[in-house]
């Protein structure tokens, strides 16, 4: 006993001085003391310079979208004007780049209870039988289309991508309808009541779309708001005893992950997907997103923006704190490499030189080599950034080793 | 041999049981906390099974489900000591029936418990400390007697002391010793952490942890072993597995390894302990007016083991070391990084060495040359995808049920790259190799490309654009 109680003492006071001995051999070595960054500061800067603004522009938008397209089906006697369709078009134009410009900020109340409000705003690809199913008043969809009606609908037969489908098809939703002056023409027909047997109820559909939108942009922009659901906050003050974010790293994690899932999702959906490389096709011009508005160069653009914005920390000539700045902290040689490839991914699309569902069957190599340079960043990323930020899932899944 | 099987009180054996036990209570419960059996043995559509065990597959979701509720009340009865040894083999079956289900949710200190639960199902583990013996001896029924083979004690110690050696041995490696990674990107988390946090992002303090961390590992055991270092060692033990615990989710691992190195102690240890406490209660007093003061219990007589029982135990116990002392090393056989390649990575105690992250895309390529790329995240969940993007022998797994998938005569090429502990991303497998034809099993991987370690060999070694079958 007097050995096992020696054994104790012992251990005691050697295990002190190692603790003394290891903290002091720290402290007395040569080098920097922290990174001296903060990514909660980071995470605050984004959300003010930002992720709240761009869902002040989201809601926005898809306000504006809901007016235009109120101002498009507003008479029931007199014939909606080019002017009036031209403006819903620039409006849902607007409020789509508006949207892609939230896609890295894909979690929380766009994906998770209880707001998950993401499926309804924007699905792709639209299904057409789908839409033709409301608009024909079949079976199931037979009763009237005020906004409530189809608020409840679907998502598949909600969102933008139907919006878009209205607005850039004729009466027979066929895509022809959509940028030239006949095909506008025919698209206009479409909402006349005196040329068109399913135009008031088209208009319906519209304008109970466009007030869905709306509501749903709301929000969206109230979740995240900090006199809303406050989801910003939950990020900002991530940590233990946090019950959406245990950790900084899972908050930071979450920033860093919306970054490579919108690279990805656009480089598999917005270029390899209608290039026919998804399917193992040739080229499909139907699985195009944007395809009826011919704006899936837009699309892919507006998704490197947002990337952009989160990476820079800028918008709108307010510079903030964004993940560059953490990366330079971390590993400056990094932050060169991906602004090259964000230029080298927009050099690429903007050499495409026709709208994509064009492209595909037209000039297939230059879709190609912007599916190249798409994939380069996302491989960057993925792999580098992710790494150099500590963001991977290696210790924040499950345990590790 | 006559050393090996001599009498030892029953009593640290018993303990580690109990503990150990305690530990797997633990384990079980953090799955069913923390949704772990539904995201990694209901939700995914695919499983990575062991080469050789795809004939195992897991049960639907509420047969997953009784699995982990009778993993925990199998683990509760070690925990109790109530029939333990076919509570352990028990255990031991269900947790390696789950464990070989996916490769995905590997981890070192999983395989430990592994091989620990199977060595003590092997052992008279019920002789001290056990519900069992309490029931027993207040029915009056006859007791076997609270002593085992010194050989079982020793059996745990050398498991144990190997474990430590050979992560010891792991870390003797240019990425830990010269460039403090993966620790230096690591500790870079903790910057914000209050008082220390700013010291621990600095690289003085990784470097310091790293040489501390290896010379730790390679001594630990040897000290522990030893009777005058046993005290300080294990005040280590305690120390650096807080410590890990504090900075890195690394679950029940710390806990574990506490609570398993106590095997090192004389086996007399709990008896010392509860006599001791017993001492501080003031119980002494009482009990020396009922009696003579309790001492720790003399080995009792056990019946001598026959020699072809010694035996037989003797060869089985230099077999299974054997092994644990040749799977560890095996990586050796191999040519290139393991940390790269993990060829040999797994079973082998390569703890906490790396931070390595990947991307990869497959190329399905069908008879008519018709090309379809597959984007791992639309069949995996996000920590399959995240584990195979930087495991060789998952990618060829995942090749292979594309190409199963995808009919006779096709072809699939990965276009995978990553970066380990730092590096620049280069590419892991050779995009023009037919991932298809490749076999899957323990001979060496001829396409995976080495790591390149200047920017010329990375070159030579394919950019990041995507390669054209």
């Amino acid at each position: 006993m007097r050995r096992w109680f020696s054994e104790v003492r012992w251990s005691r006071s050697v295990a002190a001085l190692g603790a003394a001995v290891a903290l002091a051999t720290v402290a007395l070595t040569p080098g920097c003391w922290g990174d001296g960054f903060d990514p909660r500061a980071m995470i605050t800067s984004l959300g003010v310079v930002v992720i709240e603004p761009s869902h002040e522009e989201f809601a926005a938008k898809a306000a504006a979208l809901d007016d235009a397209s109120r101002r498009l089906c507003a008479g029931a006697d007199a014939a909606p004007s080019a002017g009036d369709l031209e403006s819903a078009r620039a409006a849902w134009r607007a409020a789509r780049t508006a949207w892609i410009h939230l896609e890295p900020f894909a979690f929380g109340p766009a994906t998770v209870q209880p707001w998950r409000l993401g499926p309804s705003i924007d699905k792709w690809p639209v299904r057409v039988a789908s839409v033709r199913d409301v608009l024909d008043a079949a079976p199931g969809f037979d009763g009237p289309l005020d906004d409530a009606a189809v608020a409840s609908l679907g998502a598949s037969r909600k969102g933008l991508s139907v919006v878009e489908l209205l607005l850039f098809s004729d009466s027979d939703l066929a895509a022809s309808a959509s940028t030239d002056s006949d095909g506008a023409t025919r698209a206009l027909a479409a909402f006349d009541p005196a040329r068109s047997p399913t135009a008031q109820r088209r208009c319906d559909y519209l304008t109970g779309l466009t007030a869905d939108l709306n509501t749903q942009a709301t929000a969206l922009r109230e979740a995240w708001a900090r006199d809303g659901d406050d989801f910003m906050g939950a990020m900002i003050h991530a940590g233990p005893g946090q019950p959406r974010y245990m950790s900084l790293n899972a908050a930071t994690s979450d920033l860093v992950g919306g970054l490579i899932v919108t690279v990805e999702r656009t480089e598999r959906d917005r270029l390899a997907r209608p290039l026919g490389l998804v399917a193992g096709s040739d080229a499909r011009p139907d699985s195009a997103e944007s395809r009826f508005s011919h704006t899936g160069n837009e699309d892919v653009l507006a998704a490197l923006d947002a990337v952009q914005r989160v990476y820079e920390g800028r918008l709108a000539g307010v510079q903030g704190v964004g993940v560059a700045d953490w990366l330079r902290h971390r590993r400056p040689s990094l932050d060169p490499k991906i602004e090259r490839a964000l230029e080298d991914s927009r050099a690429a699309v903007d050499a495409i030189g026709a709208p994509i569902d064009e492209a595909v069957l037209g000039a297939p190599e230059r879709v190609h080599a912007a599916y190249d340079a798409v994939m380069a960043l996302r491989v960057l990323l993925d792999v580098q950034l992710a790494q150099a930020l500590e963001a991977s899932v290696t210790f924040s899944d499950t345990d590790g080793d | 041999m006559g050393g090996a099987f001599a009498p030892v009180s029953a009593s640290s054996l018993g303990a580690f049981r109990a503990l150990f036990g305690g530990v797997l209570v633990l384990l079980v419960v953090r799955f069913f906390a923390y949704g772990w059996i539904e995201r990694f043995y209901v939700t995914p559509r695919f499983y990575f099974a062991y080469w050789g065990f795809e004939w195992l597959h897991p049960l639907p979701e509420a047969g997953m489900w009784a699995v982990f509720a009778a993993m925990g009340a199998l683990a509760l009865a070690v925990t109790l000591g109530w029939r333990s040894r076919a509570s352990l083999a028990g255990f031991g079956v269900l947790f390696t029936y789950v464990e070989l289900l996916d490769r995905t949710p590997y981890l070192n200190h999983y395989y430990l418990v592994w091989l620990l639960a199977w060595l003590l199902a092997a052992m008279p583990v019920d002789r001290a400390l056990s519900l069992r013996r309490w029931w027993r001896a207040r029915r009056g029924a006859s007791l076997e007697p609270a002593v085992v083979p010194a050989c079982t004690v020793w059996a745990l110690r050398a498991q144990l002391a190997l474990v430590y050696f050979f992560a010891g041995v792991a870390k003797l490696d240019p990425d830990w010793l010269f460039r403090a990674e993966p620790l230096r990107t690591w500790l870079a988390v903790h910057a914000d952490a209050p008082v220390v946090g700013g010291l621990l992002a600095t690289a003085g303090a990784a470097y310091a942890l790293s040489w501390a961390g290896a010379a730790f590992d390679l001594l630990v055991g040897p000290a522990l072993l030893w009777r005058r270092t046993r005290a300080l060692a294990y005040a280590a033990v305690v120390v650096f597995h807080c410590a890990t615990a504090w900075l890195f989710p690394i679950g029940i691992f710390p806990l574990l390894m506490v609570v398993v190195t106590t095997i090192f102690f004389e086996p007399t240890w709990p008896e010392r302990v509860l006599a001791w406490t017993r001492a501080r209660l003031g119980r002494r007093e009482r009990r020396a007016r009922r009696g003579p003061p309790r001492t720790p219990r003399e080995p009792g007589v056990a019946p001598p083991l026959s020699i072809a029982g010694r035996t037989l135990i003797a060869v089985a116990l230099g077999g299974y070391f054997a092994v644990q002392v040749l799977v560890p090393l095996r990586y050796t056989l191999y040519p290139g990084r393991v940390l790269w390649t993990e060829q040999g990575f797994r079973f082998a105690w390569q703890v906490m060495r790396m931070e390595k992250t990947g991307s990869v895309t497959f190329r399905v390529v069908s008879p008519s040359g018709a090309v379809r790329v597959v984007y791992p995240r639309d069949e995996l969940t996000t920590f399959q995808r995240r584990q195979m993007s930087t495991q060789p022998d998952m990618i060829l797994s995942y090749a292979h049920h594309l190409a199963r998938e995808a009919g006779t005569g096709t072809a699939v090429y990965a276009d995978a790259f990553a970066s380990l502990n730092g590096r620049p991303t280069q590419r892991l497998v050779d995009p023009t190799i037919d991932l298809a034809r490749q076999s899957e099993g323990f001979r060496p991987k001829g396409w995976i490309v080495p790591l390149a370690t200047t920017p010329a060999a990375r070159a030579e070694r394919g950019g990041l654009a995507s390669a054209q079958p």
